[in-house]
């Protein structure tokens, strides 16, 4: 927890699971179901999405494939790979001891 | 599962990586096609729409880049464009890229080709754990000679008692005549006792080895393996072969097997074709005998177990032995060595891996003066390329990277030239045991490109690469963008690089030096050698050698048949006289029973000494120009039923009868054991052994080939031209026309044994040879570098001496000044060199002959000649400097 940005990004990893964890889809509608589900209030821009994405893919986490689109055209459909399922339920676990932790210290007793 | 998984993602990456990149690019043109496509839809116009959505997107490439970082292959695809771009760099400069690769071609070639020898040398035998061979070997109290063999009963005994061996396996060396299809090839024959194959634990390529249950010493039924090579060159490897009758020196044997590919027997440098029962080959007497050392012992050590655990429980045994066979054992005593260090004999377990790290070190100096060369062309080259550097480091890369593109460059070069050498080195390698063609030896080396060679290979590319890449490397990440990129450089360059320049050509210099000094005292020792009156008269005259026992030739046979032979040899015209002799002055056979006076104890290795025992024809000493002294030499009368006699050499005569005279006299020997031979006649002190010359003579004595009986001899034929060598066709013609199916060989003269043959003078030649090409290429490298330095150092200072001169100094003054420069160089070369020499001659020094590893003629003529070469190289440079127009090295800026 050097730097703030270690959280973000671990944060975006979890984010990018857990939606993929309810069916496979492309990166711009990772993005814009990132941005519905959370009420417009999280906006996941592509400078980290893509990155965030490849690196969950080398890590074997989730898999690529092409496929059609609603568009007709090739897109890249990313899955959830069951070790990612695994990894999914740990970072939770983890996202909610750590968020728990600081609402103790955050807010007012 | 997982990391197979992402293995499977990274070789995508790396090996499909056009494919990666265009699904990258795809994948981001899609996100940006529906973003741009969301923007219409609420309400933008199209190209509002693309510039709102690329504004989002940010910038692309770096996205990309990003991805790829995220695929951890930023590394790999930085180090492969930098290999690009060096192949591109390196393919617009094509003559600095081939000198600097043909130097390393040839600083690395003669590594390989020394690695390829010494690897066949020592590689390991083809047995399971050949790490846990052992050879044993025996000495005796108060003689520095190492035996090779052991006494059969000792053996036997070792092996009861000794604990840390799992086995011992006795075997010996032998040329014998094997007759298949008719046809009949003087081959090395091993003679083996039954626990030979098992001890090496050797399976057969077809039908069975030789096995224990045939017989402790082989059994005594004739049968007979064949070697693997020997199978396929002359049977078709016919699998036919096991159960077939084959001769062997005339006698029928019975094929029961062959041996298994790549197993050539236990002596390193020959090749064996045939394994029989050592029972068939040695007389019961002899193996039963005590004191006769009669076989070579190869032992397997049990798991585990240390060689120092191994020699002790022998030293034990050898004390008991000591104890209980006080006549035969007293002061014996054996060594134990690993196998693979005690090549190709146990003698030379100590000389044998010091001159492979003798001449590997010899080479590594070549490949070190070929890096300091092409160092000083990058560094050379460097100075141009400090703005490109600079450059580079302006628009953006980082310290590392330009570290990392001059040490892939680097690699570039010493990959290709490490290729290059490696492919000449094996030529080179073949070619060589091509030409070695040793009198008397059918030298065998086994070169194969092994896993040994090519990870020295490796090892030596690596070490190219950092000696030649790192300091560029260095250098280039201490570029300053803003002082080298400001214009025109053109001061001169500092001292330290100077000096750096400098050293590394006083270095190659130093190493030119010690390679010379080494050759040079090889020619000497080659001086020394062939200086020394040998007491006879080789120029005239030819041997060869026939074995009619080898189809079959009972003594009596082969005694009628020399007899003929020399009567038609003698009416030969040009042929002055001929003689016959079983053992060659400075050949691989010899015989050393021990002697002793008549009337004391019968001769045995307490109560009598070594003598070399020679059986030799009437005209021999004739033959081969030595004068008897004193005495008669042997005549008609001395045959088979008549009193044994013998000649003998002063050195015998005074170790015998000190100051008595020795004619008339008689003494005893153990392997004529019931004869008394008495002395007829005295010969002077001639040396037949490397070893006698500078050293103490030999006792020697000969006896009559009429009254002792040998098959096998070698013919003496004098000429009376000068030249021997024209004898060659008559000898054989008149042997064939005699019995064309006896084998003819070693045909040379006796000049040719003694300069060019192991036993002779053959080893120091060879040294000669490999260190004279190799001083000369270390002087070619070393000159090119220093002129390289020279005239890139007048060069650099173009505009320095423009403006001394302008300010009057004459064009005599700068051209002193340069060629005092190289003289500086030299100077400190070549006293760097020299005292390397003397250490590397203080490590020589065992095998050198009558010269002293600072022997001052020899320091003193590799002075002059790098002096007068030196300043041969430094005056051109310092000449284009002197007349240079100082108007014009102004104006060039």
């Amino acid at each position: 927890m050097s730097k703030p940005t270690d959280l973000v990004q671990g944060t975006l990893g979890l984010l990018l699971l857990r939606v993929l964890s309810l069916e496979p889809m492309h990166g711009l509608a990772i993005a814009q179901r990132i941005r519905q589900m959370s009420n417009e209030q999280l906006r996941v821009g592509q400078s980290a999405l893509y990155p965030a994405l490849h690196k969950l893919e080398q890590q074997g986490w989730i898999e690529a494939e092409w496929a059609p689109s609603e568009n007709n055209r090739r897109a890249k459909y990313y899955r959830l790979t069951p070790a990612g399922r695994k990894a999914l339920k740990a970072e939770t676990a983890e996202w909610e001891r750590l968020s728990s932790a600081i609402s103790l210290i955050v807010k007012p007793a | 599962m997982r990391w197979t998984r992402k293995l499977r993602l990274r070789f995508r990456s790396l090996f499909r990586g056009r494919r990666v990149e265009d699904e990258l690019a795809e994948e981001l043109q899609y996100h940006l096609d529906g973003l741009i496509a969301d923007h219409i839809v609420a309400g933008a116009s199209p190209g509002d729409a693309r510039r709102a959505a690329l504004r989002e997107m940010g910038a692309i490439e770096q996205r990309k880049e990003e991805c790829r970082d995220a695929r951890g292959l930023r590394l790999i695809h930085a180090v492969l464009s930098d290999l690009r771009y060096s192949v591109r760099q390196l393919r617009k400069y094509p003559i600095f890229t081939a000198a600097a690769v043909l130097t390393i071609a040839v600083g690395i070639g003669p590594n390989v080709t020394m690695a390829t020898i010494i690897s066949s040398v020592f590689r390991p035998l083809p047995a399971d754990d050949a790490d846990r061979l052992a050879v044993l070997a025996t000495t005796l109290s108060g003689n520095a000679r190492i035996w090779q063999r052991l006494a059969y009963p000792d053996l036997q005994d070792y092996r009861a008692a000794a604990t840390p061996f799992s086995d011992m396996a006795a075997w010996d060396l032998r040329a014998a005549g094997l007759t298949v299809n008719g046809r009949t090839d003087r081959v090395m024959a091993t003679a083996v006792s039954g626990n030979y194959f098992s001890t090496l634990r050797l399976e057969p390529a077809a039908g069975r080895l030789i096995l224990p249950s045939d017989g402790e010493l082989g059994g005594t039924q004739p049968i007979a393996v064949l070697s693997h090579s020997y199978w396929s060159r002359n049977l078709g490897a016919s699998p036919s072969v096991v159960g077939r009758e084959v001769r062997i020196d005339g006698r029928p044997f019975t094929v029961v097997g062959v041996a298994p590919e790549e197993f050539h027997g236990t002596f390193t440098l020959l090749s064996s074709d045939l394994y029989v029962p050592i029972e068939l080959f040695q007389s019961a007497a002899r193996l039963s005998n005590r004191d006769v050392l009669a076989v070579r012992v190869i032992a397997r050590v049990k798991p585990g177990v240390p060689l120092e655990q191994a020699r002790a429980s022998v030293e034990t045994v050898a004390k008991r032995l000591e104890a209980d066979h006080p006549t035969t054992n007293a002061g014996r005593r054996i060594r134990v060595y690993w196998e693979r260090l005690a090549r190709p004999e146990p003698q030379g377990a100590s000389q044998t891996p010091a001159l492979a790290a003798l001449f590997l070190m010899l080479v590594a100096a070549v490949l070190l003066i070929a890096c300091a060369n092409v160092l000083g062309l990058f560094l050379a080259r460097g100075l141009g390329r400090g703005r490109e550097m600079a450059i580079r480091r302006a628009l953006g890369a980082s310290r590392s990277d330009l570290v990392r593109l001059c040490v892939v460059e680097a690699l570039v070069i010493a990959v290709l030239g490490a290729s290059g050498g490696a492919v000449a080195g094996l030529a080179l390698a073949r070619g060589f045991a091509a030409v070695a063609a040793i009198p008397g030896f059918p030298l065998f080396l086994d070169f194969r490109l092994d896993w040994m060679t090519l990870s020295y290979v490796g090892f030596l590319l690596i070490i190219s690469t950092l000696l030649i890449g790192l300091l560029p490397a260095l250098r280039a990440s201490r570029v300053d963008p803003r002082s080298d990129l400001s214009e025109g450089r053109t001061s001169t360059d500092g001292r330290r690089r100077q000096l750096m320049r400098k050293g590394l050509a006083a270095a190659q210099l130093a190493g030119s030096v010690v390679l010379l000094v080494v050759c040079g005292l090889f020619i000497r020792s080659v001086q020394g050698l062939q200086s020394v009156d040998l007491g006879f008269d080789a120029s005239r005259v030819l041997l060869a050698s026939t074995d009619p026992g080898a189809i079959g030739y009972e003594s009596d046979r082969a005694r009628s048949f020399y007899e003929s032979l020399d009567t038609a040899i003698e009416a030969l015209p040009d042929v002055e006289s001929a003689a016959a002799s079983v053992f060659v002055p400075f050949g691989t056979g010899n015989s050393t029973p021990y002697i002793a006076v008549e009337g004391q104890p019968a001769p045995s290795s307490t109560s009598g000494f070594l003598a070399d025992k020679h059986l030799v024809t009437s005209d021999y000493f004739r033959t081969i120009g030595t004068q008897l002294l004193r005495g008669r030499t042997f005549s008609t009368t001395d045959t088979n039923g008549a009193p044994k006699v013998a000649v003998v050499n002063e050195a015998l005569a005074a170790r015998l009868w000190p100051g008595e005279d020795a004619l008339g006299r008689r003494f005893r020997t153990n392997s004529e054991a019931d004869a008394l031979l008495e002395v007829i006649g005295v010969v002077p002190n001639a040396p037949y052994r490397r070893g006698e010359i500078g050293g103490p003579a030999v006792p020697r004595y000969f006896v009559s080939l009429d009254q002792f009986d040998a098959v096998n001899r070698t013919l003496h034929v004098r000429s009376r031209t000068a030249a021997a060598g024209t004898l060659i066709s008559g000898v054989t013609e008149t042997i064939r026309r005699l019995d064309s199916a006896v084998p003819v060989y070693d045909v040379y003269t006796l000049e040719r044994q003694i300069n060019d043959s192991g036993g002779g003078f053959g080893a120091v030649k060879g040294a000669v040879v490999i260190t004279g090409v190799l001083g000369l290429l270390a002087l070619t490298l070393a000159l090119v570098g220093t002129y390289g330095v020279l005239s890139f150092t007048v060069r650099a200072r173009t505009r320095e001496i423009g403006i001394r001169m302008a300010f009057g100094l004459t064009p005599g003054r700068v051209f002193r000044m340069l060629l005092r420069e190289s003289w500086n160089i030299a100077l400190f070369g070549i006293a760097i060199g020299l005292s390397l020499s003397v250490a590397a001659g203080k490590v020589l020094e065992q095998f050198l002959f009558g010269v002293v590893p600072y022997d001052p003629l020899t320091l003193l003529s590799v002075v002059m000649l790098m002096g007068g070469i030196s300043s041969l190289v430094g005056f051109l440079p310092a000449r284009r400097a002197s007349r240079m127009n100082p108007i014009e090295t102004l104006r060039y800026e």
